[in-house]
């Protein structure tokens, strides 16, 4: 192992609206290395990444590749120098051969026809090379999901590759293609490419790594010769033990006193993400839902509020006595389950309309009378914005003008214009400032008190500690493990998370 | 611009746009020296991008008066006004169905195959009122069937009803062999008939866009048109139903071609199984020159009528300055380009139409 450095930051800082996201970070990759990336979610690893191929422009600090310092202006000058990302969603195009997604974007470097033959040939040298036994003229969408990521890190493997920057890579593998990939990064070592490992599995970053960098709060914690770890002393050194007396005010607010049972899902089936899941949520309780990418956080919280229907299994809510079962999202609402979901403009506002729109369209939407006056809804909306704090110009503004944290706030009046009984949401402080975020904990303590049944989806886990009455941690489409109160700790959530 | 305030005042007054929304950002308003940017800052911005549009049609008007004095006439006004009946009856079912981010191509020769359907009716004794009855309910069917399918499938309205675009123009051909049917006299009262000086086509038109204004402002349906076209998943989650809708918005479109076949079949005096068959996308263009997205979420019945106005005014500008007609499509289909491309651009917040920015002393 040669000891030349492949990649250097140095001293990066970036800010975003209200939240520091990298505070002086540096980074160094050897050639030839592997260099693992851990932190809790909100650490900075993503922005850091970001940084590091282009996708965003740092306020500070410097980037060395290959011993030059650089910039890195936009992704493809990333790829100029010789960075690449495999992501933890497939980057392919399935209906064509694998060479040519090997060669993605630069099938032919010069002009004039194509000459298949030598694209091929060129293909299976670069298969080869990591040990993918693939016939390039294959179309990629008969591979496996395995093959096609190996077919993205044979697209990485240009001749002047400088860094592999692999995020959370096996969150779609099986047991036995992750053991694959391991041999693939073997390889890569071997040729003395540089890789940075990000993942939120320890044990595997204990396989792979040489050393660790562990960021927490967008800073680096330190860089560890993963030798000298413990999976323990690793998790200590992610999270902060320091609890802030903003978290204390939350954590200080009264226990709710646990209710009747109100929702219950049973044997959930979708595919291969969910098998046979069972669980319930109480009235007056907060169950916080974890588990890593891949566990089946996402499916469940879809199949819980009727947006996609499991192969088997139901979910039934407890309305006045009669267990009404859910089959869409308008029947989820009808019987009381309102959601937000985790990717808030994609699929939470209406970013065109004002907040009277935005909060109401539930409440209208489920409403009988086919007529509603503009005053009257306004009348409605205005109660839940004092009540949340919602900082606007006017119930006018159109939802685009708000910040992150003020129209999570929107979405949360929604249903609290409907007067959801239960309510389930998907990353709720996701991009949301800190102050927000306290408010969002006080809100959501303050309505399980009021005897909702409060469901929360999250993979922060310093949030799953402050909130939940109860967590349920998911592993490859079942509840892995069940904390309750006391028992309840990062440490715990991650071995139940990974444990195999 | 004093004339773009008037019309923007006369809007809100017909219930056409949202006085809040206009009044909202007047409250900073200053007098005087502002004068012009002040009017600017009082537009909504959801009818900002109607104001080209009212200074293209000022512009043309002025153009084509000093050009002729055919066109001031009280007679051509009216023409004008009679002429943009029929496209303006079928754009304003077709500016809900884009602000859900639908669409339907196929109402053009919808409308002409339903005229031939009417005219032979009359052929056979039909009396005009059941003609109005079966014309509406005919439209209605037809379009409701791709709200059905839409809702149900999730196909592209764009596709299905292009589908549909073909089948209409076939069967209007093969029922009328190709010929239009002539009516007598029953219909020309629709165009011909004034009530208060205006002809009976023109305030057929009126009603259905003040009624449509009104039904997008004051009713659950309307608010979930906005909602599914702004955010169809969004919708979706937040209990918009998703069958219900398309069915309701197409089926407001169709009973609107039943009404634009009707004022076809007076102005034709037949049944003509091709003359309806560019006003799909006429449609279209218009909703579009009126400031609506090309994805949904925005739009103003407002807007769709100074589009329609606008293609009117095109038209009889063209006639009367004795320019050949070969031409008149160049011309809809350059303000089509001009229009899209500046309301993209727009969108994309490249082209900045000047805003006030208000900056402390």
């Amino acid at each position: 192992m040669t000891e030349s450095i492949a990649f250097q930051a140095r001293g990066v800082r970036k800010q975003f609206p209200g939240v520091l996201a990298l505070k002086d970070v540096d980074l160094t990759v050897r050639s030839g290395e592997v260099m693992g990336l851990v932190g809790e979610n909100g650490a900075g690893k993503s922005t850091l990444i970001k940084v590091m191929v282009g996708a965003l422009t740092p306020d500070a600090g410097s980037l060395e590749v290959g011993g030059r310092v650089t910039t890195v202006p936009d992704p493809s000058s990333a790829a100029r120098l010789g960075i690449s990302v495999i992501h933890q969603e497939r980057q392919v195009a399935p209906h064509v051969s694998v060479a040519e997604n090997v060669f993605l974007g630069r099938l032919a470097p010069g002009r004039g026809p194509l000459r298949w033959s030598d694209i091929y040939e060129r293909a299976r040298r670069r298969l080869e090379a990591i040990g993918l036994d693939v016939d390039p003229r294959t179309p990629m969408k008969s591979l496996t999901v395995a093959e096609q990521q190996e077919v993205e890190i044979a697209r990485a493997l240009t001749e002047d590759a400088n860094l592999v920057i692999m995020d959370e890579p096996t969150a779609a593998l099986s047991q036995n293609e992750t053991e694959a990939l391991f041999k693939v990064i073997a390889r890569l070592k071997e040729r003395n490419t540089a890789v940075l490992y990000v993942s939120h599995h320890l044990e595997e970053v204990f396989r792979v790594a040489d050393r660790v960098t562990v960021m927490r709060d967008g800073q680096v914690v330190g860089v560890y010769e993963t030798k000298s770890l413990t999976v323990d002393s690793l998790t200590g050194l992610m999270f902060d033990r320091d609890v802030s007396s903003l978290e204390r005010s939350v954590r200080s607010s009264a226990r709710a006193h646990r209710g009747e049972v109100i929702l219950k899902a049973q044997g959930l089936s979708v595919g291969t993400s969910l098998r046979g899941l069972d669980m319930e949520a109480h009235r007056g309780e907060i169950v916080c839902i974890t588990g890593g990418i891949g566990s089946g956080r996402r499916e469940l919280a879809r199949c819980l509020v009727g947006a996609i229907r499991p192969d088997s299994g139901e979910v039934l809510v407890q309305v006045n006595g009669r267990a009404k079962r859910v089959h869409s999202p308008r029947s989820a609402l009808m019987a009381g389950i309102g959601f937000i979901p985790a990717d808030r403009k994609r699929e939470g506002v209406f970013l065109d309309l004002d907040l009277v729109d935005n909060v109401h369209v539930s409440k209208s939407s489920l409403s009988k009378n086919p007529l509603i006056f503009p005053a009257v809804r306004s009348r409605e909306v205005s109660s839940f914005v004092q009540d949340l704090s919602i900082r606007t110009a006017s119930l006018r503004t159109p939802t685009k003008q708000l910040s992150g944290g003020n129209q999570q706030k929107v979405l949360m009046a929604r249903l609290l214009c409907i007067n959801a009984s239960i309510l389930l949401l998907d990353e709720p402080t996701a991009g949301v400032d800190v102050n927000t975020k306290v408010e969002i904990y006080q809100i959501l303590k303050r309505l399980a008190g009021e005897g909702k049944a409060v469901i929360v989806l999250s993979s922060d886990l310093t949030e799953v500690k402050l909130l939940a009455d109860r967590v349920l941690v998911l592993r490859r489409g079942t509840v892995a493990g069940e904390l309750e109160g006391d028992a309840i700790s990062e440490e715990r959530i991650l071995k139940l998370a990974s444990a195999d | 611009m004093k004339r773009q305030d008037e019309v923007i005042d006369s809007a809100i007054d017909m219930g056409l746009a949202d006085e809040s929304e206009t009044r909202g950002g007047g409250g900073e308003r200053r007098a005087g020296l502002q004068g012009v940017m002040g009017i600017w800052s009082r537009i909504p911005d959801s009818l900002r991008g109607t104001v080209p549009v009212i200074v293209a049609i000022i512009a043309l008007g002025t153009y084509t008066a000093s050009q002729t004095p055919l066109f001031l006439t009280q007679t051509n006004l009216r023409n004008i006004l009679q002429q943009s009946s029929v496209l303006g009856l079928i754009a304003v079912g077709m500016t809900a169905l884009m602000i859900a981010g639908l669409m339907d191509l196929s109402v053009g020769t919808m409308a002409s195959f339903i005229s031939v359907v009417g005219a032979l009716m009359a052929k056979h004794g039909s009396s005009a009122f059941v003609i109005v009855v079966a014309a509406v309910l005919i439209g209605l069917g037809a379009s409701s069937v791709w709200g059905l399918i839409v809702g149900y499938v999730k196909v592209h309205p764009f596709i299905l009803t292009l589908g549909g675009m073909s089948i209409f123009l076939s069967l209007g051909l093969a029922l009328s062999k190709g010929q239009p049917v002539p009516v007598e006299g029953m219909f020309v009262s629709l165009d011909i008939g004034k009530w208060l000086g205006v002809p009976v086509s023109s305030v057929l038109f009126l009603v259905a866009a003040v009624v449509m204004a009104l039904f997008l402002k004051f009713t659950r349906v309307g608010r979930n048109t906005f909602a599914m076209g702004s955010n169809p998943q969004a919708a979706f989650l937040a209990g918009v139903p998703q069958i219900r809708l398309p069915v309701y918005l197409f089926a407001i479109s169709g009973v609107l071609v039943g009404l634009a076949a009707i004022v076809m079949i007076g102005r034709l005096g037949a049944g003509d199984p091709t003359a309806g068959s560019s006003l799909g996308l006429q449609a279209i263009a218009a909703v579009v020159i009126g400031g609506s997205s090309l994805y949904g979420g925005t739009g103003t019945v407002f807007g769709t009528m100074l589009g329609v106005l606008l293609l009117g005014l095109i038209q009889n500008s063209l006639n009367i300055l004795g320019i050949q007609i070969f031409y008149q499509d160049l011309v809809y289909g350059s303000v089509l380009i001009v229009a899209i491309v500046s309301t993209s651009l727009r969108e994309q917040g490249r082209l900045r139409l000047p805003r006030l920015r208000h900056r402390a002393k």
